[in-house]
């Protein structure tokens, strides 16, 4: 399974953009979320809030 | 700080409804807002964010991002995100508009089989397919591939076209259509 993710990492390689605006490029959908932290064997930072 | 979160993935939970992400919630044993906590890869929790002054915060997280620096993909992380890199990159964007009960990594698993060159001709960013999700990309029902123009300033998208179903040949099909229009 870790062989099937990471060969869907490397194919999938691009570069990163560079957020220079200086605003979190947040990721809304939790469960994508760490399905991309996951096939990019990167760290996800959740962040939890409550608008009231 | 900003910058440094370019290093994880930032995931935004949006608790404001008390019915919203129970499961997370619970998981993470979340018990106030807002709270910070950093997973690894395969979503094992590492710590919860300590300190909330700024500079400290950015070191916590540039420590975090050190021990798993990973590689991105194709998927940038929002629509705003992909007009950024599109824009700068001279592409369009694609996002892709996924069932909700839609698998992330299956899903990106059949897109890296099928889709060849185009995941990299295009800036490609997810959405979840909500009924606000699909009205406001004006689609019908999910998945759905809709891509567009960036104008002048990165939150101006033009939709040039969309593609719905999950048929590989017909996504191709029509991606390579719209594509073609676009050049016209």
């Amino acid at each position: 399974m870790r062989a099937i993710l990471l060969f869907a990492a490397a194919a999938f390689v691009a570069a990163a953009p560079l957020d220079h605006s200086g605003k979190i490029d947040w990721v809304r959908d939790p469960n994508f979320g760490l399905a991309k932290a996951k096939l990019e064997g990167r760290a996800a930072m959740l962040f939890f809030t409550a608008d009231w | 700080m900003a910058a440094a979160t370019g290093n994880v993935v930032p995931v935004y939970v949006d608790c404001t409804s008390s019915e919203s992400f129970t499961d997370l919630k619970s998981k993470y044993d979340v018990k106030g807002y807002p709270t910070v906590i950093y997973l690894d890869p395969e979503g094992k929790q590492i710590k919860e964010m300590g300190s909330r002054e700024a500079s400290a915060v950015t070191g916590e997280i540039n420590g975090v991002a050190k021990k798993f620096p990973g590689r991105p993909t194709f998927w940038m992380n929002s629509a705003k995100g992909a007009a950024t890199y599109a824009k700068a990159a001279k592409k369009k964007v694609a996002v892709y508009v996924a069932k909700e009960d839609a698998d992330p990594i299956k899903v990106t698993q059949t897109l890296s089989k099928n889709l060849a060159d185009r995941k990299t001709k295009l800036a490609w960013t997810w959405e979840l397919g909500t009924a606000k999700a699909l009205e406001a990309r004006q689609v019908e029902s999910a998945p759905a591939v809709v891509i567009y123009e960036v104008g002048e300033k990165e939150t101006d998208l033009k939709m040039l076209g969309k593609v719905q179903g999950d048929d590989p040949k017909l996504l191709n099909e029509g991606i390579d259509e719209i594509l073609k229009n676009a050049k016209k």
